[in-house]
């Protein structure tokens, strides 16, 4: 299975969660929550237990306990987030690509570029910075038939639904 | 939403680790705890006890609770919550001014008459005299206090269940006209019983609420029969009657009046499902009814119908999966039958007899290859497993439609043995080959 | 939606996950999961910095930050830890919606709870441990019953096997 990746750069810097699910919900109509899964080796329901349990752990223990950070939206498949770098302002969106309905995904990268973000494709491993990275970005277009297509999900026929089915 | 310092954030960390380790990580903790400046609220988290967790500091945690110059409510929670009930009980005699409520609030947990002298002295509310009868030895004085002030009859049911002065509660409670819901509970859980119950009677009380002492949820079993016996001298409408077959009253004599009002599968879906005394005799009647295919399953899971049952599925159009269960529970012919033709196995090649026998002599001469928890388990297999492993044409069945179908068609009068321990295998196998 | 559910009880200590995992390995032949979902509310992806902000959040506005722990294997529908096990009492509860696809998963981890020590406990709250004479509310395991029997590795099973795992409630 595939993935499907998109980068962006956020020259402001990060913009909040509540301002993607607020930009989010206006593009879609949806709710959009941001979720880390917290893996476990001990049955524990109490909040403060697994708080106390995950902070008692080595850094190692935690890296492997906390290690996906993952967008949910309810009756799609997560969309992931990746490789996010404060220093530079970069983060990647990822989705697997044998998943069927790109809708949220799609939505996510609109999201992420009416919130402030830009998308670039960088060369691997060259350092990015404010200045070197501006060749590689990309103008968003929103009047493009790629984004002009991701409107509110309960507003759309069937037949509009259909076009974010993936067919690899 | 308050901020908390560092102290703060630094002290919850440190109570986490006094409550969840053990040892000299707890000890640490504990010694660091005790430098960051404890009020009253931080100790109460070291002696009260969390449910089923209590720190082994419990002690030099109220010695130095005491010095904290606690409140009064403070050392309640402590009566409340703590092992150290009795030194926190003594504490607040000694230091505080005790309002009736507050003497409420810690007789509840200790159940102290002193206590409750105390408190009888000071023209306690009703409500508190209540709970002097419940907690404490002075059952009776507070009856009497409270007779003397026109008890209402939650009031008056407090005294008859708790003092004796139960028959003077009685009779105001007659001059006060008592509801039926009262009467009931007097005759659940109450020794006048047999008052209430004729009182009761009088009353008229609904079906409904004869039906209360039928169904005994309190579990006394007080009045069942009666009640029941009532109750069919009544006019009773269909879910009554199955009431009262469910719970096994009169059931012959409601069941022949259920009967009589032509009650139709849904109506009896829940006599079958509960395995009640009536089970087979509902299913046999749904047997007529040309029933659906949920009721069907029913009297084929529940009841003893199941052969009659099965008979009326396989005319239905029926998942294999379906089937499989279906052979489970009926091996008659014709669901043999419609199963072989679905999977297209040839039974009549299949001499189940000769292949019980041989299985039994297989497993009776090497009990080790007998495996009941698992179809196949390396060269253990169970009854059915190995009527498998010995049946070529079978083996491409399992592979196909699974093994329960393919046993069933080898083996359809032992299904009852793939599913059953060890012991009762082989004691089943060593009677065939006797 | 109703809720199906199976209480547990454990007469030594609760067992490990990675025993939970073992086991479940061992009877279906796939890969268990057990995890909480953390409520993340800034974007970061850090374990370090998620574990702070998320402790940080916790003490200073008591939020239930990290919830719903659950079991999850494959494309099957999550099974949840109750929200009232206490580890004290040696207890728990496993629950899923009704009407899920195949009960296969749910039924295959009560399995394994089985066969690693946990019995079935018969009770609806836990009562005082003195109250409690323990073995009257716990049910034997007979592993030869068809309910158990028939749970296979996933992969060994036929098409009409698996789908004698569809929920009735479906």
């Amino acid at each position: 299975m595939g993935i499907f990746m998109c980068q962006f750069y956020f020259r402001q810097g990060f913009p909040k969660v509540a301002d993607i699910q607020k930009t989010f919900h206006r593009i879609t109509g949806l709710k959009v929550k941001l979720y880390s899964n917290v893996y476990m080796d001990e049955l524990m329901t109490n909040g403060r237990d697994l708080m106390y349990h995950l902070l008692e752990k080595s850094e190692d223990k935690r890296w492997d306990s906390l290690n996906e950070t993952y967008f949910a939206c309810s009756g799609f498949n997560d969309v992931y987030l990746d490789y996010l770098n404060p220093a530079n302002k970069t983060l990647d969106l990822k989705y697997g690509a044998g998943k069927s309905n790109t809708y949220f995904y799609d939505a996510m990268m609109k999201t992420m570029q009416e919130v402030g973000g830009v998308s670039y494709r960088h060369p691997p491993f060259e350092e990015i910075t404010d200045d070197s990275i501006e060749q590689f970005l990309e103008p968003y277009q929103p009047h493009t038939p790629f984004w002009m297509r991701i409107r509110k999900w309960d507003e759309m026929s069937d037949f509009e639904k259909e076009r974010f089915l993936f067919n690899p | 939403m308050s901020k908390n310092n560092i102290t703060d954030r630094l002290k919850n960390f440190l109570f986490e680790i006094l409550l969840k380790e053990e040892g000299e990580i707890q000890a640490e903790a504990w010694t660091h705890l005790k430098m960051l400046d404890l009020d009253c609220d931080d100790l109460s988290r070291v002696i009260n006890e969390i449910p089923f967790v209590k720190t082994p500091y419990v002690d030099e945690g109220w010695e130095l609770f005491k010095t904290k110059n606690p409140t009064k409510q403070d050392v309640i929670d402590i009566v409340k919550c703590s092992t150290k009930r009795r030194e926190a009980e003594t504490f607040l005699l000694e230091h505080f001014e005790l309002e009736n409520e507050d003497l409420v609030e810690v007789i509840k947990v200790t159940e102290n008459d002193e206590l409750a002298w105390q408190l009888l002295r000071r023209n306690p509310a009703n409500e508190e005299l209540e709970a002097i009868m419940r907690y404490t030895n002075l059952k009776d004085e507070a009856a009497e206090e409270l007779l003397k002030r026109s008890p209402d009859n939650d009031e008056l049911y407090e005294i008859i269940e708790n003092s004796s002065l139960k028959l003077e509660a009685w009779e105001r409670l007659l001059q006060q006209g008592p509801t039926n819901e009262d009467l009931e509970r007097i005759v659940k859980f109450t020794d006048l019983e047999d008052l209430a119950w004729d009182y009761f009677l009088q009353q008229h009380p609904t079906n409904e609420e004869l039906m209360d002492f039928v169904n005994d949820y309190s579990e006394t079993g007080r009045k069942r029969k009666e009640a029941a016996q009532l109750l069919l001298e009544r006019e009773l409408g269909m879910e009554e009657l199955v009431n009262l077959i469910r719970e096994d009253q009169f059931a012959d004599e409601a069941w022949e009046r259920l009967k009589k009002k032509s009650p139709a599968c849904d109506d009896l879906f829940y006599l079958i499902w509960r395995r009640t005394v009536k089970t087979d005799e509902a299913a046999e009647w749904c047997l007529k009814l040309n029933p659906d295919k949920k009721t069907l399953w029913n009297i084929l899971e529940y009841s003893d119908k199941k052969d009659e049952a099965a008979l009326q599925l396989i005319q239905m159009p029926l998942e294999l999966y379906e089937l499989a269960d279906l052979v489970l529970k009926s091996g008659s012919e014709p669901v043999l039958n419609v199963l072989s033709e679905r999977v297209q196995f040839d039974r009549s090649k299949v001499n189940e007899a000769e292949l019980i026998r041989k299985i039994a002599e297989k497993i009776l001469n090497h009990p080790e290859l007998l495996n009941v928890n698992h179809w196949h388990a390396g060269d253990t297999h169970c009854l059915g497993g190995w009527a498998i492993t010995l049946h070529e044409q079978a083996q491409e069945t399992e592979k196909q439609f699974g093994s329960e179908i393919a046993a069933s068609l080898l083996l359809p009068h032992y299904t009852h043995l793939f599913f059953a321990d060890r012991e009762t295998v082989l004691s089943e196998l060593k009677e065939i080959m006797e | 939606m109703g809720i199906r559910g199976h209480r547990f009880y454990f007469k030594q200590e609760l067992p490990k996950v990675d025993e939970i995992k073992k086991k479940f390995h061992e009877i279906t032949g796939l890969r268990l999961r057990f995890y909480s979902v953390a409520h993340v509310d800034e974007l970061m992806t850090d374990a370090d910095d998620i574990l702070y902000h998320l402790n940080k959040r916790r003490e200073e506005t008591s939020d239930v930050v990290i919830n719903a722990p659950h079991f999850a294997c494959g494309d099957f529908e999550d099974v949840y830890l109750d929200d009232y096990m206490r580890p004290e009492t040696r207890s728990f509860y496993l629950k899923c919606g009704i009407g899920m696809e195949s009960l296969y998963f749910f039924d295959a981890l009560i399995k394994t709870m089985l066969e690693i020590g946990g019995h079935t406990f018969r009770y609806s709250y836990y009562p005082h441990e003195e109250d409690l004479d323990i073995d009257n509310y716990l049910e034997p395991y007979n592993p030869h019953e068809r309910q158990w029997k028939r749970i296979k590795k996933w992969d060994e099973m036929c098409d009409v096997e698996k789908a004698c795992f569809k929920d009735p409630y479906n």
